[in-house]
């Protein structure tokens, strides 16, 4: 019985040098940190388990870690057994970036404009679409399109699949109206807006617009700012960081305290087999065994 | 560990292990979420009472406040409004997908209060909202529109698949059509 469970010990043992090795020579090849790697591969293979579609940018994370975020998903790709195509396609708008902000006196923020990235694109006013001149033209009617990330249409793919884009298409193809003119609908939407600077940029910028209807999409914002202030007293702008963070050490310090558990059950487990229960004190055991131990 | 600086394809400067930037964010970032997981353990165990208990009217009553002042002046200038309230995933009829399941597993987990979960105040968030506003007439609710569907339109908690993009802008264009002459 004791050789069995000696046998069993030392090609554990082995194992693990084996894994260790692995490990060492895996690291050293990408040039990273241990205790980085070990949270990048952990966090990547539970986060892609979790969530089939996360709304974690990668590239946050990625900064946050300190890596690359080419670098990220090779090594999200390798963990997980999937290609980069579908660690992109897992994590949102990856590829083109995050849209970038100025500060504004009246809203706080909003985003900086002329950006080009991948999916998204902002004119000369930072709002998303193409250029908008302020005066209306004839025969046209304007829908003022206000909100959040929601509105702005921030996981949506590109610039022509947003919710102002489809408005625009379905009211211009609609034929039931006694109006015959054209539509325009102009997205004047900013990620992260609550109702306040919805109504401040309406009355600073909307409004010059000549809008004929105003639709504000929003209500959620308002919910989640009021928790992230007056209730966790984290600062707004640190919320989509936050939510990041907060997924990934959650599912870290889970299992984390499983796998201790699990450790501390099987030492006191392999304690009582190596040395013996109370009863068997007085018998006598290999020092071969005792040696290792 | 030797620095090295790279520059991406926006000419963002990404910063590898070793700079300072790294450090930042680690000092910077990592206290912000382990005095956010605390807070939320302490008060979720019952250690600490909550200084401010969350009431889902306020926040509530504040968009109704903001929402008549947008509603006003947009009557003054001649112009329809509209108060939209934004769907959310797991609010509403919709059977939820297996997707959608796992994306709220961490809204339903995360506690604000002993016995408040965040997606227990966004409900009651809601509810609130339809019921201050309910004798608004420029207010919409939308929370219902993805009720007929069984494909996934929802990308997180909030935000929409193109799918999901394309539906809300037909609720929308209905509202709008409503209020125009036939």
């Amino acid at each position: 019985m004791n050789f069995i469970i000696l046998t069993a010990g030392i090609i554990a043992v082995f194992i693990v040098i084996e894994l260790t090795a692995r490990c060492i020579y895996y690291f050293r090849k990408h040039e990273i940190g241990f205790s980085r790697k070990v949270l990048l591969v952990l966090f990547g293979r539970w986060l892609i388990s979790e969530y089939p579609a996360s709304s974690i940018y990668i590239k946050e994370i990625a900064a946050s870690l300190g890596v690359d975020t080419g670098f990220m998903i090779s090594t999200l790709s390798e963990a997980s057994g999937k290609t980069p195509d579908e660690i992109r396609k897992i994590f949102l708008d990856t590829s083109g970036g995050q849209e970038a902000y100025q500060l504004s006196p009246m809203t706080g923020f909003i985003p900086l404009p002329d950006q080009n990235l991948a999916h998204i694109h902002t004119n000369s006013k930072g709002f998303r679409g193409s250029e908008v001149p302020l005066k209306k033209g004839p025969g046209v009617k304007r829908v003022l399109l206000l909100g959040g990330s929601v509105a702005f249409g921030r996981t949506a793919t590109s610039d022509n699949t947003t919710i102002a884009s489809h408005l625009e298409i379905i009211l211009n193809n609609n034929k039931d109206l006694t109006f015959k003119g054209r539509w325009e609908v102009i997205n004047l939407a900013v990620p992260d807006f609550i109702t306040y600077q919805e109504l401040v940029l309406l009355v600073n910028t909307g409004l010059a617009y000549e809008p004929d209807i105003v639709v504000s999409l929003t209500g959620f914002n308002d919910a989640h700012h009021y928790l992230a202030t007056e209730m966790l007293n984290s600062p707004a702008s640190m919320r989509s960081v936050a939510t990041a963070y907060n997924a990934f050490f959650g599912g870290i310090l889970h299992r984390l305290i499983a796998f201790l558990g699990m450790f501390l059950v099987s030492v006191q487990f392999a304690g009582r087999i190596f040395r013996g229960s109370e009863q068997d004190k007085d018998e006598e055991l290999s020092p071969f065994i005792y040696t290792i131990w | 560990m030797a620095s090295t600086k790279k520059t991406d394809r926006n000419n963002e400067t990404i910063f590898l292990p070793g700079e300072k930037k790294d450090i930042i964010y680690r000092l910077t970032y990592l206290p912000i979420q382990l005095y956010l997981q605390w807070n939320s353990d302490r008060l979720s165990s019952g250690v600490v009472k909550q200084k401010k208990m969350p009431e889902p009217d306020e926040p509530a009553k504040n968009f109704a406040i903001i929402t008549s002042h947008m509603n006003a002046i947009c009557s003054e200038n001649g112009i329809r409004y509209y108060a939209v309230l934004q769907p959310m995933n797991g609010i509403g009829n919709r059977t939820l997908t297996r997707s959608d399941n796992m994306l709220l597993k961490v809204v339903k987990n995360q506690k604000i209060t002993q016995d408040m979960s965040r997606f227990d105040f966004f409900i009651r968030y809601y509810d609130a909202v339809r019921r201050i506003m309910s004798k608004s007439p420029f207010f919409i609710d939308s929370t219902n529109c993805f009720d007929n569907e069984t494909v996934q339109v929802f990308s997180d908690t909030v935000h929409f698949s193109d799918k999901g993009q394309r539906i809300i802008a037909e609720a929308l264009s209905d509202i709008i059509l409503n209020g125009e002459d036939k």
